[in-house]
Formats: C-alpha cells, structure tokens, sequence
C-alpha cells in the first residue's frame, strides 16, 4: 500500500506540473502578450517594454518558467491591477468561504443521497425506484445557473422563506451566522451534487447485496434490516471517500457558477468578477488555486480509500 | 470531457441488452428503449423547432429599432401573440430561443465531433503503439482531465474573447480527452485480435490498421460518447453564455439569453418567462441527448464514461 501511496503522489505531483506549463502557455498566447492584457490597449511601447524588464518578461522561457514554479512555491500569485491587491490577498480572503460552502453542500448532499440510495436499491426496478431516478436526473441536467435562479424565484421571491442573496460578511463566522441567507447557495450546490451521489450509493449498494457474504448472512438467519445496515450499508459506503475525490472538480465548477449567482464572497465570484473587470491575474491565480485543491482533495481521498479498504491492492 | 465523472444512466442496463449486432437488431434494441426514442423524438422536433420555427414564426430578433419594438410590449408576460413572453429589448421571446437554440445546436455539434475525431485518433494511436509513447500520451490526457474543465474553458474564453468558430475549437478541445481514453482502451482489446493481426502479417501498415480497423470496430463506444459529448457541449457552451462569454451581439445562444434576463432584473421583477425559456431549452436539450446516449449504449451493448 505504500508503494501505492507513493505512486499516487508521484501522479498527483506530475498533475501540478502539467498545469504549471499549461498556466504557462497560457501566459504566452494571450493576444498582445501579458503587459497589453494588463496595461491596457493603448499602452505606449515604453510602458510594456517597462512592464516586461520589471517582471521578467524579457528573459529566456525556461528562466520564465522557472520563476513561475518559484512564485506558486511562495505564494506569489501576481497582482490584480483592478483591486489594487496582490492575488493572494484576494484568494486568501474568499478560500476559507468557498471551503465553507462546498463542504457544506457536499454534506447536505450526502445526508439526502445515502438514504435515498440506500431505499433505491432495496426496491430497484419498482416504480418509486424509477421516480427517484427520474428525480436524480432532473437535478443532475439542471444547469446551476438554472437551478440557483429558479431556487431564488420560488423561495425568496415568490415565498420569501430565505434572502435573495449570500450572507455578505468579511469572516467566515459571520456567513455561518446567516443561515437564512446560506441555506439557497447551499441548497443549489447539494441538489446538482445529489444526483451523482445517489446513484453511486444506489449502485454500490446493489453490488454490495449481492456478495457472497449477504448471501451466508441472510442464509445463516440475520433479519432483512441487520443484514442491510449492519452488513451491506458498511461495505457499500467504504467507496465514499472516493466519490467525494472524483466529484470535486464538478463541485469546484458547481461553486464557481452557484457563488456568481447568488453573490456569495468566495472564490467563484472572485474568478467570475475577474472574467467581467478583465483581470486575467486573478482569474488565473483562482483556476490555479481551484485546481490545486481538486487534485489535492483526490488524492487525499485515494489513500483514504486505499487505507479504509484493505482489499485495495494496487499493482 | 463528461461534466459529471459519475456516470447518472437514465435507464440501469440490469438487465442485459438485447443482443446487438447486425444494424437490424441494434435498431431493435434501441427501439425497445422508450427513453431513447423520447430523446431522439425531441431532439428531431428542436431542430425543426430552431431551423424551420422561424420561417412559420417569423419575429424580429435583430432590429433595434425603436419604432419598431415600440409595438411591442417590453418584458411581457406570455401571450398568445408571444407564447413565451418578451424580453428587456422587446424581442420576442419564442423566436429568440428558436435563434439562440441554431447558435447552439450548431457550435455543440460541431464541438462534439471535433473532440471526438481528435479523441479517437490519439487514444487509437496511443493504444496501437502502446509502451512509453501510449505511457506519456495517456498522462498527459490524465493530467489535463484532473484539471476542472469549465474552468480551463473559461480562462481560454477570457483570453481570446472567442468568434463562434473559436467557441467550437474551445468547447472541442476541452471535451477530447474523455474519448481519448476510451479509445485506447478499445485499441488495447482490439490489437490483440485475429483479423488484426492478419492484417499485420499481411502486410497492412499502421495507419491501415488503425483507420480500417480498429476505429471502424470501436465505432459503437464512439458513437454513445458521442451523444454525451453533445449534451455536455451544449452544458459547456450555456455556462460560457452565462459567464458572457458566450455567442456574441446580435447573435445570442440559451446561456446568454438567461445571464441577460438575470442582468436586467428578471428576479427582482418576476419576469420568470425570461428565465424559464432559455433553462427549459438548455435543460430539455441536455436530457434529450443523454437518453439518446443511454438508448445507443443499450442498444450497442458498450460500457461507457470511465
């Protein structure tokens, strides 16, 4: 299993490389190159040719590059020019909220799907088992930029139940004192996530019902309900973690769209706020740091696994 | 690139598909799938609905004109002159979803087959040749999935405010990589058949193994990713709308015309046509090539999204 942890480091770590040449190239092929993007249209050649000495510009590929891998180390993740702050700054204020959220949501979605996929399964291919499906598949369609506004119509608007918009709070304990203002963002985020999860549960759960060792379980006298919980739910919800792993990029793409929304103060407004003001260092230094954070939560979640199942065992 | 990495079939195979084969029986099977006959029939029926709608509906959808548009009601409810209402600029809503609903069709098709033809040949040749070449190519397609794809999406959109064909490149090479890998794992199976290895000593070249054989005999994997590769085209291209970076004036798409509706206070106003129309379109779409996906994958008999 260590040989295993170690190989899966190793490909995560490859992983971070490919998108540090890919942030490079990207870097490079921006119309007009990066001191334009920055300066603006109508800078005269002396500013960008200023621009370009002061950052490095001018040097060969390989030193660029090399100082781009040194800034990520350090945390220097470029300068917005439209919020007159370092990128870091910005990231380091909305991270923790989008943590906040996402967590959340994948909890709540978590609470829904499990027993709805555990219901699933004991009455697959009857007709509630279908209506939940078609209920999963309804929200897993649902563009987020649908659902959050139809939420919003409906509960805030029409009924007036939660607000409208996020909590607006600078501190993370002030949005999780908001939860009439939290529970739509949340709730949007739960519902597109749901439907993967159930499914997942629903079918791990079928695998699990027909191991070898339900079959002696029941055989041998275990009662319908002690058979399910105590032997096939333990075994069917071992592959979580692993689910968790595999939808965090949806997750991270869910959030970005869900904070834009409902103007929740995280990392997707920050990145959808960059698109609108043209801010390319912090659109990039926000893809970045959601990248990272997706391939480090998957990895976490294969060893997780790897070490919860000791049936793993990877060549 | 499958926006979701779990797969949601619609309809669980478990029971086991009707034999496919000849072309007869897998249309039979694809038949029997009352979900893929639903998603075909819609599908067949937007298309008409975008690209004939027009000409049976005809509504002003570039001219702003204020003498025109004067005549019509500004943000209007639906009607049984504007079936879906009108929107901030007086458009009417119906014929803006029939002329946002071509951009989309359009640029999803286009963008599907692009990554499917670029998917198919370099998971094809990465299977073929195997060994270190398939190591690094497979990797790369690894690396590149690992990394949230709206996301490279919407830094490529921002960089070069995309022309629609530019769209099509972008959504095209964001989605590759999911056919890329299915490909070569269909490769790995295939090259190690009989009639494949006759063609070998026979003297067929690489190129002539690849292209006659082994892409033609993982045509059914291909085809069912393809399907999905629409939907989540359609997905991509509705959220880059969304983000504004869609399908530029006078032209619209399904994203955009919801992003504009919430800009000018569809919410606070209650103008819940505005919001409705383009989602349902976007949402509808999505499922319908989906059930078309599950019905082919049924019918075809193939395990697909990894």
């Amino acid at each position: 299993m260590i040989i295993y942890i170690v190989r899966r480091i190793l490909q995560a770590f490859v992983v971070l490389i490919v998108v540090s040449l890919i942030v490079f190239l990207l870097t490079h092929i921006i119309p007009g190159g990066e001191a334009r993007a920055v300066l603006g249209p109508r800078a005269t050649p002396t500013a960008i040719a200023h621009f370009n000495s002061v950052n490095g510009l001018n040097l060969p590929l390989w030193e660029q590059y090399w100082q781009l891998i040194d800034n990520y180390v350090h945390l220097r993740l470029g300068y917005s020019y439209r919020n007159n702050q370092p990128v870091a700054a910005l990231i380091g204020q909305a991270l923790p909220k989008t943590l906040v959220l996402v967590s959340l949501a994948l909890l709540l979605a978590l609470i829904l799907a499990i027993p709805v996929g555990i219901f699933q399964a004991t009455r697959r291919n009857k007709p509630d088992d279908y209506v939940l499906t078609g209920v999963s598949f309804f929200f897993y369609s649902m563009p987020t930029f649908f659902l959050g506004p139809a939420l919003i119509l409906i509960f805030a608007i029409r009924l007036n139940w939660f607000s409208f918009e996020a909590p607006q709070s600078q501190s993370v304990i002030g949005i999780l004192d908001d939860p009439r203002a939290l529970f739509l963002p949340v709730l949007t985020l739960a519902l597109i996530t749901f439907a993967s999860f159930s499914r997942f549960v629903r079918s791990s759960m079928l695998d699990a019902l027909n191991e070898d060792y339900i079959r002696t379980a029941v055989a041998t006298g275990g009662g319908r309900s002690h058979v399910l919980y105590r032997h096939a739910l333990r075994n069917a919800l071992m592959p979580i973690a692993t689910l968790i792993g595999l939808t965090l990029p949806w997750l991270v793409s869910g959030s970005f769209i869900t904070e834009s929304v409902f103007n929740y103060p995280g990392m997707g407004r920050l990145g959808v706020n960059a698109i609108i003001n043209d801010d390319l260092p912090t659109l990039i230094g926000t893809v970045v740091v959601f990248t990272i954070v997706t391939v480090v939560g998957s990895l976490l979640a294969d060893i997780l696994y790897a070490v919860l199942d000791p049936r793993v065992r990877y060549s | 690139m499958t926006l979701n990495p779990i797969a949601v079939p619609a309809v669980l195979p478990d029971e086991p598909a009707p034999a496919g084969g000849t072309g007869r029986s897998v249309l039979g099977a694809f038949r029997a799938n009352r979900l893929a006959i639903l998603g075909a029939a819609y599908v067949v029926l937007l298309v008409l609905f975008c690209f004939v709608g027009p000409l049976l509906h005809p509504t002003n959808q570039t001219n702003g004109n204020a003498a025109i548009l004067s005549s019509v009601p500004q943000n209007g409810p639906p009607s049984l002159k504007y079936p879906f209402g009108t929107d901030n600029n007086s458009f009417d809503e119906m014929g803006r979803v029939m002329f946002g609903g071509q951009a989309d069709i359009e640029v999803a098709l286009a963008a599907a087959l692009i990554a499917t033809i670029l998917g198919v040949i370099w998971g094809a040749i990465a299977g073929y040749i195997g060994g270190v070449t398939d190591s690094i190519m497979m990797r790369l397609v690894d690396a590149i999935l690992s990394i949230p794809g709206l996301l490279l999406l919407v830094v490529l959109a921002d960089i070069f405010h995309p022309s629609t064909v530019l769209l099509i490149l972008l959504v095209g090479f964001v989605a590759w990589l999911v056919p890329a890998r299915l490909v070569r794992g269909e490769t790995l199976t295939l090259r190690t058949r009989e009639y494949v290895l006759a063609v070998k000593v026979a003297g067929g070249s690489a190129r002539r193994v690849v292209f006659r054989h082994i892409i033609p005999n993982a045509i059914g994997t291909i085809l069912v990713n393809a399907s999905f590769q629409i939907a989540d085209a359609i997905l991509f291209l509705a959220t880059l709308g969304y983000l504004g970076l869609g399908i530029q004036p006078p032209g619209t798409d399904w994203g955009t015309m919801l992003s504009t509706a919430l800009a000018n206070g569809a919410l606070q106003n209650d103008y819940w046509w505005e919001i409705l129309a383009p989602g349902f379109a976007i949402m509808s779409a999505v499922v319908a090539f989906n059930f078309i996906g599950d019905g082919l994958r049924n019918a075809l008999e193939v395990r697909l999204r990894p």
